[in-house]
């Protein structure tokens, strides 16, 4: 009974902490972000196995934690209000060439991010060659350029 | 040109359909543990009570991990019990609320003797970990009365 209520516990709570600290922070990880999540990983695993170092203990553990998954799946699949409270929905950063101040300020990222992105998945080389750029759900930036015109 | 992948839809449609009945054994797999089939829980306490003398104890434990036995020891018998020794041999840190103030073994028992107030029942807490996987068996006796239990260790 204890290993099923602490493992949804812990789902629980890491799911409200990483949802409201911003998506930026677990998206794309800075060498920080990276050590953060291995620290909140061995806090998490004390509270998750407590002093039951029995294989039966971590079994039911991770068996819980993935039910949950797919009864969480289950329900963003079906609602889409749980969709957008548990995964967030996708930010415009610019839109049709024009800064989206707001959005860029309010989502924790900044135009050196845009076009760090830009750079590295399009080769881009200017803001003003980025038609939209949309914080995706789950952290990554999408660049959509303005339709270059080769002359040949 | 047609799309270059590799896909089959008959395999994948008969995969998702394990993949729910996956997900059923998952449930009930956990339902199980939270109502305590795997450990502590509703389902695994139980008492055994022969006269008058009662024990409660869990039905499932886990390997290494915390256990306890209560026994309610009628009022006006003298305060002692017996454990069949071959229980103590699978069972590490033994401790015992209230403390024993003596302990001998006699009869395969290891006995215990308890400064309780004997004109009102007296509960006497077992604490230990098991020692061994699977199934565990044990006996408490006082007075002239034996209880039986088993218990059984998940690895």
């Amino acid at each position: 009974m204890e290993s099923v209520i602490r493992a949804v516990s812990v789902y629980i709570f890491l799911l409200i902490l990483i949802r409201f600290s911003g998506r930026r922070t677990m998206g794309q990880m800075t060498s920080f972000d990276f050590i953060l999540l291995l620290i909140i990983s061995e806090a998490a695993s004390t509270g998750l196995t407590g002093e039951d170092n029995s294989i039966t203990n971590s079994i039911i553990v991770i068996s819980t934690l993935i039910l949950i998954d797919i009864i969480f799946s289950i329900f963003k699949s079906k609602w889409s209000v749980f969709d957008k409270a548990i995964d967030g929905v996708p930010t415009v950063l610019i839109y049709d060439g024009k800064i989206q101040k707001e959005n860029i300020a309010r989502s924790r990222t900044d135009l050196e991010d845009i076009l760090d992105t830009a750079r590295a998945d399009k080769g881009l080389e200017k803001l003003e060659q980025i038609k939209y750029a949309i914080l995706e759900k789950n952290g990554h930036i999408s660049i959509i350029p303005y339709e270059q015109n080769v002359s040949a | 040109m047609p799309l270059e992948i590799n896909d089959d839809i008959t395999f994948q449609k008969k995969f998702w359909h394990i993949e729910r009945v996956f997900w059923g054994i998952l449930l009930l797999f956990t339902l199980a543990a939270l109502f305590g089939v795997f450990g502590k829980g509703p389902v695994s306490e139980t008492s055994h009570r022969q006269e008058n003398l009662n024990i409660t104890f869990n039905r499932f434990l886990r390997y290494g991990n915390n256990s306890k036995i209560e026994i309610i020891l009628p009022p006006g018998s003298r305060p002692v019990i017996g454990i069949a020794k071959e229980f103590i041999d699978k069972i590490d840190s033994v401790s015992f609320t209230p403390a024993p103030e003596r302990i001998y073994y006699a009869n395969n028992q290891i006995r215990y003797i308890f400064m309780v107030d004997e004109r009102q029942p007296s509960e006497i807490v077992v604490s230990f970990k098991p020692t061994a996987r699977g199934l565990l068996k044990g006996t408490i006796e006082h007075n002239g009365i034996y209880i039986n239990f088993s218990q059984f260790v998940y690895p």
